[in-house]
């Protein structure tokens, strides 16, 4: 962040050439009126449009009301496509609606842990008031108000996260605690947790300044920064591995703390980390350039051999430890290692067909549970997917 | 009602080239920024009575900005990659040619960033919307924004500094 600020963005945002706006307000109005009067005639269909204004309530009431049960349906028919798998290995996969203890438009899960068994996600406005929502075995419980933001789960049901303030936390067995910021640093961004407890991240101080640091569910006040200042933590494994960047090089640190550069794909000049489980990890590298500009591509690491590899898709949201990885290209699509794909099923009551209306977060060790959102007439309801082979 | 009117033209012509250029740069295609521009603004005529008595009329309206980005079919964002129809400026601002230059590449590698990441560039750096109103107008959490937001600098810091890098050499 030497070369570029914040407000350098801003500036250049500000100052960016755009094309001149060819917008008519007057037609605005005269449109405008005579959906007023259809309004007026025809009902409630405008209400959508006042979500955040308060409207979002009765949204919210004629949404729940409506709302199947959160048993699992028969395979839906879906806007997104039925399940295709590889022959020999049928997958068949269901959407179900994982159940709101409290209410929001904004509902969404987030993360699951390699067995599938926990899932988080928030719940809230979308404004600092959301809630970290645990489901365990599809039942829900909200964490305390002091913390937000959750960015993990391990197989025990340990979660963490940071707040909107940088401070971690991590929350076990009913209880919240805090997670030190090492001396130095006034901030902490949390990424991810391993079944040890283990928790990985990196804090952050004035002038850019950041390193990797680890920590332990067991002991949260205590720390240990990983690696050279310069570097970040962005995951970790089962077995401790933690993944990361070291300045512009993806790297992997040991569970003792010896750190060594991963491969950047011949004639990249870098690559960023940002997940790993099992022996994959998935990262970006900046890819051909276009018209003056780098376009990002994603790559993933196989880190027992230290293979890299470009992938074919626009972008991926996570791994699964068994190397499925977690497409998003308009919506959900899980590709397992050999290149055989399935599309994951909507749910048969949700309308909008629009490329984003599911979106996928998180995905087991397995591949076989995949958890995300829908998003319809401005609100998010969270969702899991459940495969079978 | 004249003065709502009234009230609604002013506003709106007001802010129509700060919303034009939240939309153009959120989406890369001017085209569909006028349309998204264009349903934005219809929608606030329709409801401009209660809208203009909200706390925060441009945090809500960027959130309908928004919205009807999200909504639009056409912009599958994550593939919009738009280059050959990136615009040129009419005017061409006097600036020393380096600046000139990361301001063209900018507006090319918004293009190249995922949505999520570009919309938080956008909002926050742009519009200057606080974390909470970035996360309400995008409807998602505060936290979500601040990873995106680490993640979008990082990439422009990278795409950058390749475009300046190779933009040297032949120097």
């Amino acid at each position: 962040m030497t070369t570029l600020d914040e407000q350098r963005i801003s500036e250049l945002l500000r100052s960016a050439p755009v094309p001149e706006p060819r917008v008519d307000v007057g037609r605005a109005v005269r449109d405008g009126r005579r959906r007023r009067r259809r309004r007026r005639v025809g009902g409630i269909a405008a209400v959508t449009v006042m979500a955040g204004l308060g409207v979002v309530g009765a949204v919210q009431l004629g949404g729940a009301a409506s709302r199947p049960a959160p048993a699992t349906p028969a395979v839906a028919a879906s806007p997104a496509g039925t399940v295709s798998a590889a022959p020999g290995s049928p997958v068949t996969c269901e959407a179900s609606w994982l159940p709101r203890p409290i209410g929001g438009p904004v509902a969404v899960a987030n993360g699951v842990d390699p067995t599938g068994r926990y899932i988080v996600g928030d719940i809230g406005t979308g404004r600092e008031d959301g809630r970290v929502v645990l489901w365990t075995d599809g039942q829900a419980g909200v964490l305390p108000a002091g913390a937000r933001h959750a960015a993990a789960v391990n197989a025990g049901g340990v979660v963490v996260g940071t707040n909107g303030d940088g401070t971690g936390w991590v929350y076990r067995d009913g209880g919240l605690r805090f997670l030190a910021t090492p001396p130095g640093y006034h901030a902490v961004l949390v990424h991810a947790v391993n079944g040890r407890g283990d928790i990985a991240g990196t804090a952050r101080g004035a002038g850019d300044s950041h390193q990797a640091v680890l920590w332990s569910a067991d002991r949260p006040q205590e720390y240990r920064l990983v690696g050279q200042p310069g570097s970040a933590a962005t995951g970790i494994t089962e077995d401790g591995t933690v993944v990361g960047v070291m300045g512009q090089l993806p790297y992997r640190w040991t569970p003792q703390g010896t750190g060594a550069a991963l491969a950047v794909p011949d004639g990249y000049p870098r690559a960023s980390v940002e997940s790993a489980h099992g022996e994959w990890a998935i990262g970006m590298v900046p890819g051909v350039r276009q018209g003056g500009a780098v376009q990002m591509l994603p790559v993933r690491w196989n880190l027992t051999t230290g293979a890299v590899s470009l992938l074919p898709f626009p972008g991926t949201t996570g791994i699964a430890g068994n190397g499925d990885l977690l497409v998003g290209d308009g919506a959900p699509l899980v590709v397992a290692p050999d290149g055989t794909s399935r599309r994951l099923p909507g749910r048969p009551e949700v309308r909008a067909t629009e490329a984003g209306t599911y979106t996928a977060n998180g995905i087991s060790d397995d591949g076989l549970t995949v958890v995300g959102a829908v998003y319809e007439n401005q609100v998010h309801r969270p969702l899991v997917w459940r495969c079978r082979r | 009602m004249a003065d709502a009117e009234r009230e609604f033209v002013e506003y709106v012509s007001a802010r129509l080239p700060s919303l034009h250029r939240t939309a153009f740069l959120m989406c890369g295609d001017a085209h569909l920024a006028d349309d998204v521009v264009q349903q934005t603004i219809t929608a606030l005529y329709v409801n401009w009575r209660r809208v203009s008595r909200a706390d925060n009329v441009d945090a809500y309206v960027h959130r309908m900005l928004v919205h009807k980005l999200v909504d639009e079919k056409r912009l599958s964002w994550a593939k919009v990659r738009l280059l050959g129809s990136m615009p040129e400026p009419e005017r061409p601002p006097v600036t020393p040619h380096d600046e000139l230059a990361e301001r063209d590449s900018l507006v090319a590698a918004l293009a190249h960033l995922p949505r999520g990441q570009r919309t938080v560039l956008v909002l926050r750096f742009l519009c200057d919307l606080s974390l909470a109103d970035t996360a309400a107008a995008m409807g998602c959490s505060e936290g979500n924004v601040k990873s995106q937001t680490a993640r979008a600098l990082v990439a422009v810091r990278q795409l950058l500094d390749v475009t300046e890098m190779s933009g040297r050499n032949p120097r």
